[in-house]
Formats: structure tokens, C-alpha cells, sequence
């Protein structure tokens, strides 16, 4: 059980790219709560891109809906564009409630792992701790490059609202 | 400046089998030491409490929202402008994120029906200004009474209603 340590986030690097300025102070109050101190922003994901090009971060938490880049796009970038700085970087996608499918899909853009909205400073702690303690490898396939998608962890409520998480998950 | 990692490459032609793996080594692990930080049980319960303390913020930011979702809707209303929609969804659903985090999952609720609504609309058909209306007239009733949690009966029907006017315009 991972709650039995003590991780030091302190040296971990996240950039939060989120074009809600409240949630992108919500999303750093808990991190620093958690330990983390090296905290930068991006409010979609061009701006997120040009702050990859100057230093790369150690994990990227990353909303689904911003214009004029959203989420997907990005993460695609990351993972295949011919520039990318850091291919491999773990990133952590927020995510509403919708469609089973439009989840299972979305495994395919190259998600390190999904992180369900409302966000909960319990499950954030154990994104956080299931990238450091537990990477997945990337696989490489001809049509997809990306974290192993079969140890991906889908989006459920956390808390008391677990109402349709067997079907009904939105992004 | 960092520097640039490859893809790896694709041989030509491949089978519909071929993948290769990488295994990377763990540099996260280095750098996060399991020991030295903070108790996992007081900083979540810590993170909580900040997110409690931030509710004023967002009940600020609540009323403000709501005030852009009316200035959208009439937009739309006089213009039929498909960027009113956008606008309408993109901000409701950054609502809909946040209302249960601060105690207010009926503004979930109701955003989530209202994206639902645009999300399957059939492209060949046209918002209605009054399914747009209703959502924001209930979310304004939501922040104006201060309904934390789930709500009175009254709301929940309220919810519901909207929830089978939005299916009953999806013809579902």
C-alpha cells in the first residue's frame, strides 16, 4: 500500500495546463498541499508546448476542453510530433463524466493516466504516486505510441458519487 | 533547452502483431524518494481543507460565470452565432468540473445535461435559446438560494425536467 510512505514531491516539476484560471489555482493549492513545490501553468496547449520547448516538466496534469488547443491534440503532439522534447513524460488528463467509449477511445491520444472531476486531493496523491512507484512502459505500434494502455486506469468518481461509473464517464 | 527524443521508428510493412516495447528507467523514482515528505493522510486532508477555504472565491466566481452564460444566451438568441454555443459550452463546462468539488453538484448536474445536449445534438439541427435559458435560469436559482449538496425536492425535479426536456429534444 503506497499510503504507507512518505513520498517527497518536492523536487517533482508538473505543469498544470488548464484555460480555467480558478481550477488552475484550485489544481496548485492541493499540489502544494501534497509536497509539490515546482508548480508552472499553461492555459491550453500551445502556450503548454512553447513552455515544453524551454523545460521540460516531470509530469504534465492536462484538462480536456481549452481552445484553441484542447487536451488531445496536445497529448498527440507530445507523443508523435517530430519535436517534441519529451515524448515520454507522463501526463495526467482531467476529465468529466461521459461515454464509456469516448474513454476507451481517448486511450489511444497517449494518456499516462485520467484523473475524474470533481478532482480529489486523494486520488491526485495516488496519480502522483502510481507514476513514480508504478511507470508503465510505452509501446510502440503502428498505428499508436504511448504508455501501455492495458494497465490504464479509467475515470471513476471518487468520494460519495460513484452514480453511473459503470457506463457513464464525461470528458 | 532540452533535447529532443525520436519516435521510435516503424519498420516497413509491419504485421498487425508487431509492437515493441520500451522500458524506460526510472527517473521519477529518483527524484520523488519515499521517504522525507509529507503524511499522505494530513496533506489529502490538508488539500480538502484548502479547497473548503477557496468556496467564497468560488461562489464569487459562480455568480460571474453565470452573468457570461446570460450574456451568451442572449447573444445567441439575437444572432443564432454557433460561437455564442461554444462560448456557452466551454464555460459551462468548466462549471460543471467544479461545482462538486465546492459543494454544489447540482451545478454539475446541470451542466452536464446542458453538454450533453450540445455534445449529441445532430449536427444538422440547432440549439434552442430555451433549453439554453432553462439551464442557466436553474443555475441561477442554484447560486441564488446557495443549494449546497443535492438539494431540495424542488431542485431535484427541477434537474430531472431538464434532463428529459434535453432527451426529448434528442428524440431519445
Amino acid at each position: 500500500m503506497s499510503n504507507r510512505h512518505r513520498h517527497d514531491f518536492s523536487q517533482l516539476s508538473i505543469l498544470i495546463v488548464d484555460d480555467c484560471r480558478f481550477m488552475r489555482m484550485v489544481l496548485e493549492r492541493m499540489l502544494q498541499a501534497l509536497g509539490v513545490t515546482k508548480i508552472r501553468f499553461a492555459s491550453d496547449g500551445f502556450e503548454a508546448w512553447e513552455q515544453l520547448l524551454d523545460s521540460e516538466p516531470d509530469v504534465i496534469l492536462c484538462d480536456w476542453e481549452m481552445q484553441p488547443e484542447d487536451g488531445p491534440s496536445f497529448v498527440r503532439r507530445v507523443r508523435l510530433d517530430q519535436d517534441s522534447p519529451c515524448r515520454y513524460v507522463p501526463i495526467i488528463m482531467l476529465t468529466g463524466y461521459t461515454e464509456k467509449m469516448k474513454v476507451m477511445k481517448a486511450r489511444d491520444f497517449g494518456i499516462t493516466e485520467f484523473l475524474a472531476k470533481p478532482v480529489a486531493a486523494r486520488s491526485l496523491h495516488a496519480r502522483l504516486v502510481q507514476i513514480v512507484d508504478n511507470p508503465r512502459p510505452f509501446v510502440r505500434t503502428a498505428s499508436f505510441f504511448g504508455p501501455c494502455r492495458r494497465r490504464l486506469n479509467l475515470p471513476i468518481f471518487d468520494g460519495d458519487d460513484r452514480r453511473g461509473a459503470h457506463e457513464e464517464i464525461d470528458i | 533547452m532540452v533535447t529532443k527524443e525520436d519516435v521510435p521508428a516503424v519498420p516497413d510493412n509491419p504485421d498487425r502483431s508487431w509492437h515493441q516495447v520500451i522500458e524506460r528507467p526510472n527517473d521519477l523514482a529518483k527524484k520523488v524518494p519515499k521517504t522525507g515528505g509529507r503524511d499522505p493522510e494530513r496533506a489529502i486532508r490538508e488539500a480538502d481543507e484548502i479547497v473548503k477555504r477557496l468556496e467564497a472565491e468560488y461562489i464569487d466566481k459562480l455568480g460571474q460565470d453565470i452573468d457570461r452564460l446570460e450574456t451568451y444566451g442572449v447573444r445567441y438568441r439575437q444572432s443564432r452565432d454557433p460561437s455564442a454555443v461554444d462560448s456557452l459550452f466551454r464555460l459551462i463546462h468548466n462549471m460543471r468540473g467544479q461545482g462538486t468539488t465546492f459543494g454544489y453538484p447540482l451545478i454539475t448536474e446541470i451542466g452536464r445535461s446542458f453538454c450533453r445536449y450540445v455534445r449529441e445534438l445532430p449536427n444538422e439541427r440547432s440549439v434552442t435559446p430555451e433549453l439554453i435559458d432553462q439551464h442557466v435560469d436553474a443555475m441561477k436559482v442554484v447560486y441564488k438560494r446557495g443549494m449546497k449538496g443535492d438539494g431540495d425536492a424542488v431542485a431535484r425535479a427541477v434537474v430531472e425536467a431538464l434532463s428529459d426536456a434535453v432527451s426529448k429534444e434528442l428524440g431519445r
